[in-house]
C-alpha cells in the first residue's frame, strides 16, 4: 500500500512538473523522427517504387508496408519514455538538487522509479495515439487486429522497456550524462529493432545486434496481432524472450540503483555534480 | 552517433523494395553509394549548424560581450567558427572512410575536376550556412533547440534519403533554396555516377549563386544583429 502511495505521488509530481512548464518545442521534437520516417516510407512506397514491394517482405511483416512502418514508429515513442524519462529520472533529481532528499526519504526506490515511469508512459501513450491517428490518414490498416495479442504484446514491451529505463538511469546517474547515453541508445534501438524493416531482411550482422533489443520481440508480437487468425500461441517464443529480458533488465537496474546509492552515500557525493 | 544511426535507418528503410540501382535526378547509382554520399555531406552540414552553439557557451560563460567589443571583422569571426566546425568534421570523415573500406564501396569517378568542384562548393556553401546559423545563435537564446530542430527536416527536403525528383511539389520548392540539395547531388553524381563538369554545370552555377546570396545575407544579418543587440543592451542577457 505504501509503495502505491509512492508511485501515485511520484507520478503526480512528474505530471504537474511536465504540464506546468509545458514546452511546445520539446513536444513537437518528439514527433520529428517518427513523422519523417513515416513520410519517407510513404514517398518510397508510392512515388519511388510505385507500390512494388519485395515478395520477401510479406513473409516476415504480418502487415502491409505502410502499416508496418507506422506501427513500428508509433510503438517506438515508448522508447523515448523509457530512455529519456525513466532513464534520466535521478539524473534530473541531482541536477535540481533534490537527489539527497530523495535518497533520505524512507521509500522503496523501485516504487519511485515506477512512479516516474508512469508519467513518461502516459505521455508516450498520448503520442502513440496521435501517431496512430496520423497513420490512419496515411492508410494504416488495423481491420483484423486481435486486441488480446496487441495489448499483451504492448504491455510486455512496456515492462521490458521499464527495465531498460532502470539500467539507463543507473548509467546516466553514474556518468552525470544528460544526453549522450540516451541519444546513443535511442538511435541504436531505432535502427536495429525492426522499426522500418523486418529484422529478417537486415544484413546478418544487424540481425545479431537486433537480438539484444526488447523492442524487436515486442514489435513482432504487436504487428503479429494484425495478422488474420493470429493468437497468443503463435508468439510464445517472443513472449518468453521478453520475459527473460525483462527479468534481467529489472534485476540489473535495481541492483545498479542500490549499488549507486550505497556508493554515493559512502563517499558523500549524492549532490555533487 | 545520431547522423550515423539515421544513415543506417534510412539505408534499412529501402530494404523491403527492389532497390539495386537508384535513379538520382538522372544519375544512376547503387543504394549503398547513394546513402554513404548523402551522409558524408549531411554530416558536414550537421557540424556546421552545431558550431553556432559556441556562441551560446560564450553567452553562458559571460564572455560574449568581450568578443563583440573586440574591434575585429565580424565576418572573420564567423568564418573562424565555421572553420573550427570543418576541422571537427574530419573526425567524422575518418569514420565514414573506414565504413567505405569496410563495405568495399568503389567510387566511379570520371572527372577529378568535377569531384573537386563539387567538394569545394559543398564545403564553401556549408561554411556559409554555418556562419548564418552562428548569427542566429547570437540573436536567439534558443539556438541549441533550433539547431536540433533543423537537423532532421533538412534530410527530408534536400534529397538525402530519397531522390528529390520523387518528392511532392512543395518539398521540391523548398529544396530549391537549400544549398545542401545541390551539393549532395553534385557530390553523389561526381563520385558515384562518373558525372563530368559539363553534366553538372547547372548545379554548380546554382550552388555558387546560392552560396554568394547566403554570404550577402550573412553579412547583412550579422550587422543588423550586432547593431540591435548593442542598441537594446541585450548582448549578454540570457
Amino acid at each position: 500500500m505504501y509503495s502505491i502511495r509512492v508511485i501515485v505521488a511520484t507520478a503526480k509530481y512528474n505530471f504537474i512538473g511536465f504540464w506546468r512548464v509545458f514546452s511546445l518545442s520539446s513536444f513537437a521534437l518528439r514527433f520529428f523522427m517518427p513523422l519523417l520516417s513515416i513520410g519517407t516510407a510513404w514517398i518510397l512506397y508510392y512515388r519511388v517504387f510505385n507500390g512494388q514491394i519485395s515478395s520477401e517482405f510479406g513473409q516476415f511483416a504480418y502487415t502491409d508496408y505502410l502499416t508496418f512502418v507506422i506501427l513500428g514508429n508509433a510503438v517506438f515513442v515508448y522508447i523515448y519514455a523509457s530512455i529519456f524519462t525513466t532513464g534520466r529520472a535521478l539524473f534530473f533529481s541531482r541536477l535540481f538538487g533534490v537527489l539527497d532528499c530523495l535518497f533520505m526519504t524512507p521509500m522503496p526506490r523501485f516504487a519511485y522509479m515506477l512512479g516516474a515511469t508512469a508519467m513518461g508512459m502516459l505521455n508516450a501513450s498520448f503520442d502513440f495515439l496521435v501517431l496512430i491517428g496520423i497513420g490512419s490518414a496515411f492508410g494504416m490498416n488495423l481491420s483484423s487486429i486481435n486486441f488480446v495479442v496487441f495489448f499483451l504484446g504492448l504491455l510486455m514491451t512496456l515492462i521490458a522497456l521499464f527495465g531498460l529505463g532502470l539500467v539507463v538511469n543507473g548509467v546516466t546517474l553514474t556518468l552525470r550524462d544528460r544526453v549522450n547515453t540516451s541519444n546513443f541508445l535511442q538511435t541504436v534501438l531505432y535502427a536495429f529493432s525492426g522499426v522500418v524493416v523486418p529484422v529478417e531482411m537486415m544484413p546478418s550482422w544487424a540481425r545479431i545486434v537486433s537480438m539484444g533489443s526488447p523492442l524487436t520481440y515486442g514489435l513482432r508480437i504487436i504487428r503479429g496481432s494484425l495478422y488474420k487468425g493470429a493468437g497468443i500461441s503463435d508468439f510464445q517464443g517472443e513472449l518468453k524472450v521478453l520475459v527473460v529480458m525483462t527479468i534481467i533488465l529489472v534485476v540489473v537496474g535495481i541492483y545498479f540503483l542500490g549499488a549507486i546509492e550505497r556508493n554515493l552515500k559512502k563517499h558523500a557525493k549524492l549532490a555533487v555534480f | 552517433m545520431l547522423p550515423f544511426g539515421l544513415g543506417l535507418t534510412y539505408y534499412f528503410i529501402y530494404l523491403p523494395f527492389p532497390h539495386e540501382i537508384l535513379n538520382v535526378q538522372g544519375f544512376k547509382m547503387p543504394l549503398l553509394d547513394f546513402t554513404v554520399a548523402g551522409q558524408i555531406i549531411y554530416l558536414l552540414f550537421v557540424n556546421m549548424i552545431l558550431i553556432g552553439s559556441y556562441f551560446t557557451e560564450e553567452r553562458f560563460q559571460g564572455t560574449l560581450e568581450t568578443i563583440f567589443l573586440t574591434p575585429c571583422n565580424r565576418f572573420a569571426l564567423l568564418l573562424g567558427g565555421s572553420l573550427a566546425g570543418l576541422i571537427n568534421y574530419f573526425w567524422f570523415i575518418l569514420g565514414l572512410t573506414s565504413v567505405v573500406f569496410f563495405l568495399d564501396i568503389e567510387p566511379k569517378i570520371c572527372s577529378l575536376s568535377a569531384v573537386f568542384l563539387s567538394l569545394g562548393l559543398a564545403v564553401l556553401s556549408t561554411i556559409v550556412m554555418g556562419m548564418l546559423f552562428q548569427v542566429f545563435f547570437v540573436s536567439s537564446r534558443r539556438g541549441n533547440m533550433w539547431a536540433t530542430v533543423f537537423q532532421e527536416p533538412v534530410i527530408f527536403i534536400s534529397g538525402i534519403v530519397f531522390p528529390l525528383q520523387y518528392a511532392p511539389r512543395f518539398i521540391r520548392m523548398l529544396a530549391y533554396g537549400v544549398p545542401l540539395s545541390y551539393s549532395v547531388l553534385a557530390f553523389r553524381a561526381s563520385v558515384f555516377a562518373a558525372a563530368t563538369v559539363s553534366q553538372l554545370s547547372t548545379i554548380f552555377i546554382l550552388l555558387g549563386g546560392l552560396t554568394i546570396s547566403y554570404s550577402i545575407a550573412t553579412v547583412y544579418c550579422m550587422r543588423s544583429v550586432d547593431i540591435k543587440l548593442r542598441r537594446d543592451g541585450t548582448l549578454q542577457l540570457f
